[in-house]
Order: C-alpha cells, then sequence, then structure tokens
C-alpha cells in the first residue's frame, strides 16, 4: 500500500486536493441530477407516455368505429329478419283469412242455392195450384168464344173440373 | 517482481523531474517573452501562444463543425420535427378518439333509423299483400254467388218452361173432353195459341228473390 | 523555435484559501461546473414537450446514450435509475477533456503557473471520481440487495460456518470462497485504480502530446491531433461511464449472479 501510495504522490496525487475534487464531482453530480437528468427523463418519459397513449387512443379509435360499422350491421340485419317475418306472417294471416272467408262463402252460396231452390220448388207448387185453379175458367171462357155459345151448364162444369182432379194427382 | 516496480518508480521519478525541469526551462522563457510582448505579458497571457491556440481551435472547429456538428444539428432537427408531429398527431388522435363516441352513436342512430324504416315498409308490405289477398279471396267470393245466381236463374227458367208445358197440356185435355170431336185441326192450333198468350205467366209473380 | 512546454505531473497551485490549494486543474472543474449550472438551469427553466434547441440536442444526446446503456443493464428502468450518476461521469469527464482544448490552455499564466490546465490531467480528479464511481456503485448495491448481503460478497463468512455440517470438501469449498471474497475487496481497489489511471494518463499524454506538437510546429499541424483529442476524450469518457455502469449493474446483482459476474 505504501508503495502505490508513493507512487501516486509521485504522480501528484495528495489527500487534500483529492478531498476536494470528490466534493467538486459530489456537486457536479447533484446539480446534474437536479437540473438535467431529473427533468429531462421525466419529460422524456411523459413525452413518451403521451405518444404511446397517442397510439393506444388510435386503436382504439379504429376499433370503436369498426364496432359501431358490426352493430349497425347486427341491427339493420335484425330488422330485416323483423321485416321479412312482419310479411310472412302477414302472408300467412291474409291467405288463412281469405280461405276462411272463401270457406263461409261457398257455404253461404251453398245455402243460398238450396233455399232458391226449394222457394223455387214451392212457388212451381203454388204457380201450379192456381193453374189448376184458373185453367178450368179460362178454358171455358176460350171455348165460348170460339164457339160463339154459352158454356156453362152443370155437365160441362163437370166434365171440366173432372179432367183437372185427374191432371193434377 | 518487486524490483521492476522499483525500476519503473525510480524510471518514473526521473521522467518527472525532467519535465519539471522542462516546465523551468518554459517558466523561463515565459519570463523573459514578458518585456516583449507587453500588455498581455502583464496580465500573465502568452499572447503568441494563446494566438495559435485561437488559430487551432478555430480549424478544429470548423472541421467538425462541418463534418460532426452538422449531420448532427439536422439531425435533431429532424427528431425535433418527429416529436412535435408525434406530439400533435397524439392530440388529433385525442381528439379523434372523443369525437369517434359520437360517430359511434351517429352510426348506430342511423341504424335504428334504417331499421325502423324497413319495419314500417315491412307492415305497409304486408298490409298491402294481406289487402290484396283479401280483395282476392272476395272477388272469388263474388264469383260463387254470382255463379250460384245464374245457376238460380237457370232453374228458374227450367221451372217456368215445365210450367207453360204443363200448362198447356192441361189446357189441352181439357178441351178436348169438353169439345170431344167437335174442334178441328185448324181451328184447335188457334185456340192453342189464344191460350199460350193469354196464360203466358206475369214475371212479376213468379220472380224469386235471393 | 519556441521552448517545449510540457506540464507537470501535478497540478500547479494558483492560490490557498484557508489551508485548501486552489490548482489550476480545480479552475477548470469550476468552470465545467458553471457550464453545466447554466445549461441546466436554462433548459430546467424552458423545460417542455415540445424541446427546444438546447433540451433537444441534450435529449437527442441522451437517446444516443441510452442503448449503449441498456445493453449493459439489459433493463431499462435500471439504466434510467443509474443514469444520473453515469451521465454525470459521463458528461464532466467529455466536457472537462474538450475544455481542455479551449484556447487558453497554457498560455495564460498566473505567478508563472498556467490558469487553465485539462481537469483530468489531475489525479487528485480522476481518484476522486474512481471514488466516487467505487463508491455509489456500493451505496447502490447496499439499497438493492441490502448492507449485510452485499457486504456478503466480500466477508463470506458465513458459508464457512455453514459448511462444518456439511463435510470436509464443503468446509474446503467455503474456505476458497473466503478468499475469493478478499479477492474481491483488493479488486475493488483496483478498480479505483484502474479506473483513474486509465483516464489520467490518456488524458495528460494528450495534453503533452498537444503541447508539444504546438511547440514544435504552432499552428495548423496540431489541428489533426486536436481532432485526436476529440476523439481521445469522447472515448476516456465513454469507457469510464460505461464501466461504472458496469459496476454498478453487477453490484446491484444479487451474490449469487455477482460472484459469477465478478469471475
Amino acid at each position: 500500500m505504501d508503495l502505490i501510495a508513493e507512487i501516486l504522490s509521485k504522480l501528484g496525487f495528495d489527500w487534500k486536493l483529492a478531498l476536494m475534487n470528490l466534493i467538486n464531482v459530489g456537486i457536479i453530480f447533484f446539480l446534474l441530477k437536479k437540473y438535467l437528468f431529473g427533468v429531462v427523463s421525466k419529460k422524456i418519459e411523459e413525452r413518451r407516455e403521451i405518444i404511446q397513449r397517442g397510439v393506444e387512443n388510435a386503436t382504439e379509435a379504429q376499433t370503436k368505429l369498426e364496432m359501431a360499422s358490426v352493430t349497425a350491421r347486427e341491427i339493420i340485419d335484425d330488422a330485416k329478419k323483423q321485416a321479412n317475418g312482419i310479411v310472412a306472417q302477414a302472408v300467412k294471416d291474409s291467405a288463412s283469412l281469405a280461405e276462411s272467408m272463401r270457406l263461409k262463402a261457398v257455404a253461404d252460396v251453398e245455402a243460398l242455392v238450396t233455399q232458391a231452390k226449394q222457394t223455387i220448388a214451392s212457388e212451381k207448387g203454388r204457380m201450379k195450384e192456381e193453374i189448376y185453379r184458373e185453367t178450368a175458367d179460362l178454358v171455358l171462357l176460350a171455348l165460348q168464344k170460339v164457339l160463339g155459345e154459352q158454356i156453362d151448364s152443370k155437365k160441362d162444369k163437370k166434365i171440366v173440373s173432372d179432367v183437372l182432379a185427374r191432371l193434377s194427382e | 517482481m518487486w524490483e521492476s516496480h522499483e525500476q519503473s518508480i525510480s524510471r518514473l521519478a526521473v521522467d518527472t523531474t525532467s519535465s519539471q525541469g522542462a516546465v523551468s526551462a518554459t517558466k523561463t522563457v515565459v519570463e523573459s517573452s514578458v518585456s516583449d510582448v507587453g500588455l498581455f505579458a502583464s496580465l500573465g497571457i502568452d499572447g503568441s501562444l494563446l494566438v495559435i491556440q485561437f488559430v487551432n481551435f478555430a480549424l478544429v472547429f470548423l472541421t467538425v463543425w462541418f463534418l460532426i456538428l452538422k449531420p448532427l444539428v439536422k439531425k435533431m432537427e429532424e427528431r425535433k420535427f418527429l416529436i412535435d408531429e408525434s406530439l400533435d398527431r397524439a392530440k388529433i388522435i385525442e381528439t379523434n378518439l372523443s369525437m369517434s363516441q359520437v360517430k359511434f352513436d351517429e352510426k348506430i342512430a342511423e341504424a335504428q333509423i334504417q331499421s325502423n324504416k324497413l319495419i314500417a315498409d315491412a307492415q305497409i308490405e304486408a298490409s298491402r299483400f294481406g289487402e290484396r289477398i283479401k280483395d282476392d279471396a272476395r272477388k272469388e267470393v263474388e264469383g260463387l254467388v254470382a255463379e250460384a245466381k245464374k245457376n238460380i236463374a237457370h232453374e228458374k227458367k227450367i221451372m217456368e218452361k215445365e210450367l207453360r208445358e204443363e200448362t198447356i197440356h192441361i189446357v189441352l185435355m181439357v178441351a178436348e173432353k169438353l169439345l170431344g170431336e167437335k174442334l178441328d185441326a185448324r181451328t184447335n192450333t188457334k185456340f192453342v195459341e189464344e191460350m199460350l198468350t193469354t196464360i203466358t205467366p206475369d214475371k212479376g209473380s213468379t220472380e224469386i228473390k235471393l | 523555435m519556441a521552448e517545449i512546454h510540457i506540464p507537470g505531473l501535478a497540478p500547479d497551485v494558483l492560490f490557498k484559501i484557508g489551508s485548501i490549494p486552489i490548482t489550476n486543474t480545480m479552475i477548470n472543474v469550476w468552470l465545467a461546473l458553471l457550464i453545466f449550472l447554466v445549461i441546466g438551469i436554462l433548459i430546467r427553466k424552458r423545460i417542455s414537450l415540445r424541446p427546444g434547441k438546447l433540451q433537444n440536442g441534450f435529449e437527442y444526446v441522451l437517446e444516443l446514450l441510452l442503448p449503449y446503456f441498456d445493453q449493459v443493464t439489459e433493463d431499462r428502468k435500471k439504466t434510467m435509475r443509474f443514469l444520473p450518476v453515469v451521465g454525470t461521469i459521463f458528461f464532466f469527464i467529455l466536457l472537462s477533456n474538450w475544455l481542455g482544448l479551449m484556447p487558453g490552455t497554457g498560455s495564460v499564466t498566473l505567478d508563472h503557473a498556467t490558469v487553465l490546465r485539462p481537469a483530468n490531467t489531475d489525479l487528485n480528479l480522476t481518484i476522486a471520481m474512481a471514488l466516487f464511481s467505487v463508491l455509489i456503485s456500493h451505496i447502490f448495491a447496499f439499497f438493492s440487495v441490502g448492507v449485510f448481503t452485499h457486504l456478503g460478497k466480500f466477508v463470506q463468512i458465513a458459508n464457512v460456518f455453514k459448511s462444518f455440517k456439511d463435510g470436509p470438501i464443503a468446509i474446503f469449498r467455503a474456505m476458497i470462497e473466503f478468499g475469493v471474497g478478499l479477492l474481491e475487496i483488493v479488486s475493488e481497489v483496483a478498480k479505483i485504480l484502474s479506473l483513474s489511471l486509465r483516464l489520467f494518463g490518456n488524458v495528460f499524454a494528450g495534453e503533452v502530446l498537444l503541447s508539444v506538437m504546438t511547440a514544435l510546429v504552432s499552428a495548423v499541424i496540431p489541428g489533426p491531433f486536436m481532432l485526436l483529442e476529440l476523439l481521445v476524450g469522447l472515448i476516456q469518457a465513454a469507457v469510464f461511464a460505461m464501466l461504472t455502469l458496469v459496476y454498478l449493474t453487477v453490484a446491484s446483482h444479487e451474490p449469487h449472479t455477482a460472484e459469477h459476474g465478478a469471475h
């Protein structure tokens, strides 16, 4: 150690000066730490964070926009499905309504026809009766005109009513 | 080992003394030049050496400036520009992000409107469809009714015809019985025609209401 | 022809404040301190996210240096922790070395002693810095691995006691490790010597070279040598700073890794 000390002293080493210089270095260290490295590295970090956040924000904004597109498309798709459902339901409802209308109409018409047929039949019967009732007088009247004589004897009338009775059977 | 150390130390000592000798020699030189240079020398400045140093320094400075510092300054400018740009962009992006929420809402709202319109359209379409189907059905029903009416009318006509024929038959029979062979073929025919016109049934009385 | 002016190994004492001698190299140290103070105040006053010219320049240099530091520490966080120490050493040595190239060094005298002399041509300063570097590496180690763990790297006595129950081979190994620990103490002293002498030797040699060249051929010719000294100044600053960074990194490792690092 003495040897080293001797060499060092020959090289100009002086512990007082060295101590003085150590203090100087310490001062410079605190000065640089406080005024340069501390503040500047803080600023660099701050800036890095801002830029990093910017990049993240950009990604987020992009994702959000894409998500909006997807969601919008989903909504429209849903609406389309719903719309199709509505139309299909309407068609189904209308078709069934039309079918029931048709069925009812057929039944009505059938009833109508049946009733009409009945009416016709009863009318026919009634007319027939009238014809029978009126034909005797009519025929007599007609014959009177044709023959130019009175046909009102009891015998003639009897003939006529006999014929009618037989016909109406 | 130790010996070599010793030797080197003694050599160093010699070197040091020689260099110190040189220093003292220089000092003498400095002292001798003091009277020549005057003011500078009185301030302890070796004028000629200082000038030489300035020239050398200027040369070195110019070299370093053109070869190293200028490109470095350019790089630093680029860096500054990049930083400014990045910060600006970050700011823009931040605004964009807050706007993206608005855009998102807008897009969703637009989609909602479109979807509502789609549904409304579908409802209109559906009701129109329904109407058409119902119309078709109604027409069909009307057709059926008309057909039925036609059938009934036809039926009625048949009935009228039957009645007419029957009436003629009756009349003929009655007349035949009454007149026996009194009537010839001519009067018979005339009679029949007359009868027919008389007994054609009154339309109003036989019409059937549906 | 001018006399060759070769500076002595020891700095010249210009005057004394009390019993404290003020040397010409110390004037250079203060000059550097003053420059740092001015730069520091200017940067601190105008610090901004969008850097001004000075801040930008400083940041640019820092960003050039940090990747090299990262190669040693392998961790940006550590780099940032060590930056004030290593950065101080780097920038101070660099500025001191380059200040020695300024005109006036060796040509302005006070009482026949040169007023300005490159700071690192003074062994007292280089030893002070080496001491600072080694001491601070130990202080960091105390904080990061603990005082006793760190001291245990040098005085490995605990292993000797532990080895007694593991048999003769373990004892033998523990003794060797104990010896190695003592050698580590020697190596700490060697660090101080090697750091200080290297820097002193290089810068002093450069100063001597420039003095001789200037005396011999005056203007123009010393130019390339000054450029060389610029480079040497940078290299020496980098070497000193990087070695300090290595000491810091190694010292703040856990003992096991530190042993491997030391071998």
